[in-house]
Formats: C-alpha cells, sequence, structure tokens
C-alpha cells in the first residue's frame, strides 16, 4: 500500500470525528484507531491542540470484509454529552479560512465568542459565514478544509464556557 | 433640520431647471429655500455659501448672485447626494452609506448588518482599497473608475435558491448595460459578467449565519464603468464600459439606479419562487453555454467537460465525456474555458 496513500488516512481520520477506520485495498488491509485505548473519553485539556495521537495497524490478509462505513462527521454521536454540535446549515464546501493562505478562523482549543467566526461553508456562490452560537473551547473540528458536507453534517464541537 | 437637506434641496431645483439660470431671489422664495435657511441653525444664511459647498462636491454650477445659477454637469461621483436625487426605489437604498474611500464595501456591509442595519440598506464607495471577490481575490476598484456597492438583505428564510441571487444582480445589471447601447454582456456562471469576453462585471454574495440561523446577505457588486486603463496584470482579462466603446464615460450613479430598480423589481419574485422566472433571460446571456470548461467544485477535485447551460437551481450543467447523465455543478469556479465547441 503506498506510503503517501496511508499518511493521506491518517490525516482524514486526525481531522474527522471518525474513531476508526479499517480498509481494504488489494489484499492490504489497515486499521486506523484514533486516540489509542483512551478514546472516547474526557476531552483534551484545556489549551491542547495537538490532535490525538493516532494508532496504526496494518496487516496482509487475504480475507473479504465489508468496508468500514464511510462516515462523515454527522453520523457519529456526540462523544461528550456537554459538547455543543454545530452542523451544517447547507449543502456546500467547507473551509477554515478566508482564503487558502490565510490563518484558519479556530483551531482545536481555541476559546470563541458568541458570534465568533467558526469556518465558510460556499454553496453556489454564496459564501456562508458561520457564526458560533455559544462561548465556549472547540474541542473538535470535524472536517477537513475543502471538503463538502451535508445539511446537518457536524463541522465543529464545542465545550460551552466562559 | 440639517444642513444637507437644505444642499439636496438645492440640487433637485437646479437638476430640475438646467435649462435656466435661476435668480438668488427665486430660489430663496419661490423654491422655499430662504425657509429651509430659517430652520437650520447649523446651514449658512448665505446662499453663495451653499452654492460652493455643492461645487466642492463636484457639481459645476455656473452663475453668481447677480446673474443667478444654473447647473452645468453632475459630478463624477457617486454621492450621497447624487443617490438620494437618483434612486428610484422604495426599498432597496432606502438607507445609504456612501463613501470616498473604503476598505471593502462587503466587510463594511456585513459589520453594518451586525449593527443592525436595515433590509435594503446601500453601501457604495467612490474606491475600495481592498476590494475583494471570491475568496479573497482582490477586485480593482479605483477612485471613480466604477460602481462599487453593497447590499445588506435579510431575507428572513433560509434556502438553498439564494445561492443564485448572485445570478439575479448578474441579470439586473446586464439588462441595464444592454440599455446604454450597443453593448451585449454575458453571465459568466456563477457571477461574473463578459463583455467582449473580458470581465466587465463580478458579484459577491456573502451570508451570515449565527448557527443555523441566517442573519443577513451581503450582495455585493462590482461593475468597471469608466476604467481607462487596467494594470498591465489584468488587461488580458478585464474590461470597462468606456474602454469598450472608445473612452466614452458613463453616469455611475444612474447606472446604479438603474440596476438597483431592475434587482428590486425582481427582488421579491426571486424570494417567492426562485430563479425560475428569470431563467430564460439568464440562459439567453449564458456565456460558458457550449464551450469547454474546467471547474473545480471543491477540494483538488478538477472536472473538464463542456458547459451545457444553467438549471432553475442555478446550476452549471456539464456534458463530461463518459458520463452518462449531465453533472449538475453547484459550487466551485471556472478554472480555465475555452473556445465554444458546439
Amino acid at each position: 500500500m503506498d506510503v503517501r496513500y496511508l499518511k493521506r488516512l491518517i490525516r482524514i481520520v486526525e481531522q474527522s470525528a471518525i474513531h476508526e477506520l479499517e480498509i481494504e485495498d488489494g489484499g492490504t488491509r489497515v486499521k486506523i484507531v484514533k486516540g489509542a485505548a483512551t478514546y472516547p473519553g474526557p476531552a483534551a485539556p484545556a489549551f491542547h491542540s495537538a490532535p490525538p495521537p493516532v494508532e496504526v495497524q496494518t496487516r496482509s490478509t487475504a480475507a473479504t470484509q465489508p468496508a468500514a462505513p464511510a462516515a462523515g462527521g454527522a453520523a457519529e454521536p456526540a462523544v461528550k454529552t456537554n459538547l455543543i454540535e454545530v452542523t451544517s446549515p447547507m449543502v456546500g464546501t467547507f473551509y477554515r479560512a478566508s482564503s487558502p493562505g490565510a490563518k484558519p478562523f479556530v483551531e482545536v482549543g481555541d476559546r470563541v465568542v458568541l458570534g465568533q467566526t467558526l469556518c465558510i461553508l460556499e454553496a453556489m456562490k454564496l459564501m456562508n459565514e458561520i457564526e458560533s452560537e455559544v462561548a465556549g473551547t472547540v474541542r473538535e473540528i470535524c472536517v477537513e478544509n475543502a471538503q463538502p458536507v451535508e445539511f446537518g453534517h457536524r463541522l465543529f464541537l464545542i465545550e460551552p464556557g466562559e | 433640520m440639517y444642513a444637507y437637506q437644505l444642499e439636496k434641496k438645492l440640487i433637485e431645483v437646479l437638476k430640475g431647471n438646467r435649462d435656466r439660470y435661476l435668480a438668488e431671489q427665486a430660489l430663496l422664495s419661490e423654491f422655499g429655500l430662504a425657509e429651509l435657511m430659517d430652520d437650520c441653525t447649523e446651514c449658512s444664511q448665505d446662499l453663495e455659501r451653499t452654492i460652493d459647498i455643492l461645487r466642492l462636491q463636484g457639481y459645476e454650477i455656473d452663475g453668481s448672485p447677480e446673474r443667478g445659477w444654473t447647473l452645468v454637469s453632475l459630478p463624477d461621483q457617486v454621492n450621497f447626494f447624487e443617490l438620494e436625487s437618483e434612486l428610484k426605489t422604495s426599498f432597496l437604498g432606502k438607507t445609504l452609506f456612501a463613501y470616498r474611500i473604503i476598505g471593502s464595501t462587503n466587510s463594511t456591509a456585513k459589520m453594518l448588518a451586525d449593527s443592525g442595519a436595515a433590509d435594503g440598506t446601500l453601501i457604495v464607495a467612490e474606491e475600495q482599497s481592498g476590494g475583494r471577490g471570491r475568496r479573497d481575490n482582490s477586485w480593482y476598484s479605483p477612485a471613480g473608475g466604477g460602481i462599487w456597492a453593497s447590499l445588506i438583505l435579510r431575507p428572513g428564510i433560509r434556502r438553498a435558491q439564494l445561492g443564485s441571487l448572485g445570478l439575479l444582480a448578474a441579470l439586473s445589471i446586464c439588462l441595464t448595460l444592454e440599455e446604454q447601447g450597443a453593448f451585449k454582456p454575458k453571465i459568466k456562471w456563477p457571477n461574473d459578467i463578459y463583455l467582449n469576453g473580458k470581465k466587465v462585471a463580478g458579484i459577491l454574495c456573502e451570508a451570515g449565519w449565527l448557527g443555523s440561523e441566517l442573519k443577513y446577505v451581503i450582495l455585493g457588486f462590482g461593475v468597471n464603468v469608466n476604467i481607462p486603463a487596467f494594470p498591465a496584470e489584468l488587461a488580458q482579462n478585464a474590461t470597462s464600459l468606456s474602454l469598450a466603446s472608445a473612452g466614452k464615460k458613463y453616469y455611475r450613479t444612474g447606472l446604479l439606479s438603474d440596476i438597483l430598480d431592475k434587482l428590486e423589481a425582481g427582488y421579491f419574485q426571486f424570494l417567492a419562487d426562485g430563479l425560475v422566472s428569470f431563467l430564460p433571460r439568464v440562459q439567453v446571456r449564458d456565456f460558458l453555454r457550449d464551450r469547454r470548461v474546467t471547474v473545480s467544485d471543491s477540494g483538488e477535485s478538477r472536472t473538464t467537460g463542456v458547459a451545457r447551460g444553467i438549471d432553475e437551481s442555478g446550476a452549471l450543467l456539464l456534458e463530461v465525456p463518459g458520463e452518462k447523465h449531465m453533472l449538475t455543478i453547484t459550487q466551485g469556479y471556472i478554472m480555465e474555458f475555452g473556445a465554444v465547441v458546439g
């Protein structure tokens, strides 16, 4: 299996709400589990912005198994009950910054205030700025930059609090 | 009452009587300016002073207290007085902010919208120091060269079709340009206007959401009107009305007034049933139709095919070799386009 492809898969898992991904390709099966044994568990400590570690297991196999569901964030239940989900109000493309070279609006671990811009969703040629309905701390950014999202797709998890 | 009300009244009177010199006495009594002056503590009590204020705003006024005054020419400016006297709309531009220079009309519009500015508020500027297009691309907006404007809209509903509001604005701009003479502007999906194969106008629609609640839509547009020449890096792809008509100058305030008039006429219909009733007029002006195009729809993905029109949701229809059905492109931008392939 191509190493670059593998790296890409890891990145997708890291930046999504997917906890575990198992994929089979040409006789090679790869299972990527996020956050190792501690997941799901308490959210990362405040101001800790690095993504949780990713454990990769690779083994060759000829066995056929149903592919892991290509779950978007929407299909996953919220991890912690006190986290507020920010979902997409439309079908569109998710952008984390105002332009390709710009700094993202928010990072994991950032504190946000009510009305702070979280992301842009592009639908047709309408650029939609999505602001936070709550003050709190960004715990998870569930979609990769420039990816398509559906109506109701989970975009962010925010832990409310001043 | 404020000084600007006296100035506004004086402009209206002069505009309405351009064929003759109006004597000071006639202006004061017959046209009621003396009464306005009496009510206005901050106004100059000298009519000639007020005439001078208008001259500073760019109105060319000939005459003297002895001969009376006449309006020779209007300012080459989209300013507050000009808009107040030219706008024919009943909703768009009823509240208006006119700037000499601004960063970006869309950015200021967003700020004003967040501060509670009314539905239909118009923001215009003579010059944008940071005019923007899609994804923070820059938009060349030199002083006096065009119409740089944004509208704050509060449609109060969230609908997928809001995305095609830009096409309604594009149509309104096309119809206005066509009335100016021999122009044949085309709409380049999703929101540019082309004249003789070059970009003459662009639209930037932005919406603000608090979570899943739509707060406002900002409809921004730039029209290159009297720009005499473009910087080298833009000259290949940009044009202005002046450049397309041997240097002729156009009255920008009048053009803006016409655009808003057409937009207002279509807006409520659009909110009721979307693009449907405008689609035939959009389709006959479709610049990309039957051209080979490459679309970047999101991220790194690229699709090349032949553009086959715009559907009633405002999406671009793309015929791609090997695909049974036409692809419906709802987002992204055109990276490349070629000649019409038939």
